[in-house]
């Protein structure tokens, strides 16, 4: 329907010019929080090496470290309008670029362990369903408490110690291979053969939630009066169970998976450190224990844009699922 | 005498309950010929749904099995068919619509789509999109191109239950099992779907056995009845001739009750008393405990079907012959 189509896009255009004022709430108190605490970028960016003084009021200058805060924001606020995120300290590139350059690296992991989540958590959960009290629903319940129970970084650790370390399948560190000079296939082979473990240790707990999720919300679809008409009119049970059962049941789902989003994002910077992935949470903890603040300032804007964007996303594609939601 | 398409014989559907095994059907037997339209009458948690659903070989719920009986339709064995073939009995030679038609349509799915999708399953998808737009036609909704693509919350309940008789009888099926098909629904719409019903019969030429709390019902669109108490056929035949002279005691209550609803004359003889436990029957009859004419055969033997005219028949020992003295006050 074209009216309808144009609803959800006026909607749509409604929802991310809400999401501008909260955005500019998020520059405006990360650069206060991060002007206002102790510590000094130009000392940090110097290190223990004595510097004359007039070299360190050159740097305050060059940085415009000199200036008053509010005159500071105001720079700041106009520049980031402008799409100029300012300029690096430590890395010596522009902002914008060292971090959308990081933040593909995290996507890629965050989309195959999420995927990964996606597909293994509804299938368990399906399964589990169909035959409630089962020994598959009874293992699938406990891959799922495994699943809340054990920190990832742990089962990151655990990941290493078996695939890398004992049986020296799978690469423990980095997104490519030092030593090597692979192009084209070999080279996305490669950095695949990187994904896997960093991917499997991210996925293991939206794998658990998932399943968990699917499993609850498919028992209540498939008790509803239209899985009885659907198998009334001698559907075949796997059609039942696809475009009835889990059509309805992936309501829930999906606003789960989307809702959760910026954890499994907060969950990735935690793997990118075990795995030494060059994702957005490196560059973050480096970032703070470099106290590079523009860099800080582009990652902690970056990913808020991102996740008011992925919401949105979520609540479109849950519109689209469901006729019933009316804006 | 025309040609029999449903034969149920003696059949008995249990529902294994905490409570203990209830009998939901407890001995039926029923007959549909080709074409024809009967009514199975009786009180809320008589076992009449759980008839219908036997018939599918299809329940709400797992703890239902079908225990005894034979059920043929076209003297072909349903109850010896492997459930792929029984699958595919559903939808096509069988087809059966509900109570509500808010809650038996999927909210996600385009009516169109669902009312294609059983004849997709047999012939494919291009010829059903075709046929499901015909089918949308027959049933009386108007502009079928455009409603297909609507989902069932923009509908009124009547065009629902229209959308809902569609996907039944898309498939063109010999029997369509109506239960309770205008219950959910105002008075003014009932009118308009049993109408419609009685055409559907007419020009598809199917049998329809119409299940139904409300003899107007029956009376309007079925030539015979079945009159259904606890779980069995107590009275059935031509539905002119049960409505004029009723043989059972419970067919009497049940006009008696259904004429002083609707004319709100001043209740002569309405019946006390619910439909008993049927995890727990009564010795005898089981309609003895709310029976005005009980006696004290009734109490320990259950009377078996003795016929009161040709095709009319009751299971009452009132009509037994030795009994041809009258019933005893
Ligand atoms: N889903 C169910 N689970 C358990 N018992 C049921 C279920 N559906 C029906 N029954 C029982 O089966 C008996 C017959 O019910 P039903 O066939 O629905 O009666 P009717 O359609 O005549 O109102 C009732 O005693 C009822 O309690
Ligand atoms: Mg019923």
């Amino acid at each position: 329907m074209a009216s309808g189509g144009l609803t959800l896009r006026r909607y749509a255009a409604g929802r991310l010019l809400q999401a501008a004022p909260l955005l500019l709430g998020v520059v405006v108190v990360n650069f206060l929080l991060i002007a206002l605490a102790p510590g000094d970028p130009v000392a940090t960016l110097l290190g223990e090496y004595p510097a004359p003084p007039e070299y360190v009021a050159r740097l305050r200058q060059e940085f415009g470290l000199d200036q008053p805060i509010p005159v500071r924001l105001a720079l700041y606020v106009w520049n980031v309008a402008r799409g100029n995120l300012g300029f690096s300290f430590a890395y010596r590139l522009p902002v914008a670029q060292l971090v959308v350059e990081r933040l593909v690296n995290t996507f890629l992991l965050m989309a195959t362990a999420l995927t990964l989540a996606a597909a293994l958590g509804v299938g368990l959960g399906v399964a589990a369903a169909r035959r409630p009290g089962s020994g598959l629903d009874a293992a699938s319940t406990g891959v799922s408490l495994a699943g809340y129970s054990i920190p990832d970084f742990w089962l990151a650790q655990l990941l290493v110690l078996l695939f890398a370390v004992a049986l020296g399948w799978l690469p423990a560190q980095g997104i490519r291979s030092v030593r090597e000079e692979y192009t084209g296939l070999a080279a996305a082979l490669d950095v695949g053969r990187h994904l896997i473990l960093p991917a499997l240790a991210l996925s293991f707990r939206y794998m658990a939630l998932i399943a968990r999720l699917t499993r609850a919300s498919m028992l209540e679809a498939m008790s509803q009066d239209f899985i009885l008409a659907a198998r009334a009119r001698g559907l075949p049970e796997r059609l039942v169970l696809v475009q009835h059962g889990l059509r309805n049941a992936a309501l829930p789902v999906v606003t789960v998976i989307g809702y959760n989003f910026a954890f499994v994002l907060a969950g990735s910077a935690l793997v990118e450190t075990v795995f030494g992935w060059p994702g957005v949470g490196r560059l973050l903890y480096d970032a703070i224990l470099q106290r590079d603040t523009p860099v800080l300032l582009g990652i902690l804007l970056m990913v808020s844009a991102t996740v008011v964007v992925v919401n949105l996303l979520v609540d479109l594609l849950y519109a689209v699922l469901d006729p019933r939601v009316r804006y | 005498m025309p040609e029999s398409l449903l034969e149920i014989e003696d059949l008995h559907t249990h529902i294994a309950t905490p409570r203990g095994i209830v009998r939901a059907v407890d001995g039926v037997s029923l007959s549909v010929a080709r074409g024809a339209a009967v009514g199975l009458v009786g009180e809320s948690g008589s076992g009449k749904s759980m008839t219908g659903f036997s018939v599918l070989r299809l329940f709400p719920t797992a703890r239902a099995r079908i225990v005894r009986g034979r059920i043929r339709l076209a003297s072909r064995d349903l109850l010896a068919l492997d459930d792929e073939a029984m699958r595919r009995v559903r939808g096509g030679e069988i087809a059966m619509v509900f109570q509500d038609p808010a809650t038996f349509l999927n909210p996600v799915l385009p009516v169109g789509r669902q009312v294609a999708e059983a004849y997709a399953m047999r012939h494919g998808w291009p010829r059903a999109r075709e046929h499901a737009i015909e089918a949308l036609a027959l049933v009386g909704l108007p502009d079928p191109d455009r409603l297909y693509h609507r989902f069932p919350h923009e509908l009124s309940g009547g065009m629902r239950q229209r959308v809902v008789i569609a996907m039944a009888t898309v498939c063109r099926p010999l029997l369509l099992i109506a239960d309770e098909p205008t219950t959910a629904l105002d008075v003014t719409i009932q009118a308009q779907i049993l109408d419609l019903l009685a055409r559907l019969r007419r020009e598809l030429g199917m049998a329809l056995l119409l299940i139904t709390h409300d003899l107007g019902i029956v009376a309007e669109v079925c030539e015979t009845v079945a009159v259904m108490y606890a779980g069995r056929i107590v009275e059935s035949g031509p539905a002119d001739r049960v409505f004029a002279a009723p043989g059972h005691p419970y067919t009497q209550g049940l006009l008696a009750s259904a004429l002083s609803v609707e004319e709100t004359r001043p209740i002569t003889r309405v019946m006390e008393g619910t439909v008993p436990d049927l995890a727990a029957l009564p010795a005898g009859c089981r309609f003895h405990p709310r029976c005005p004419f009980v006696m004290d055969r009734c109490r320990a033997d259950d009377p078996p079907d003795l016929t009161l005219a040709p095709g009319h028949v009751a299971a009452c020992w009132l009509h037994d012959a030795a009994m041809a003295g009258g019933p005893a006050r």
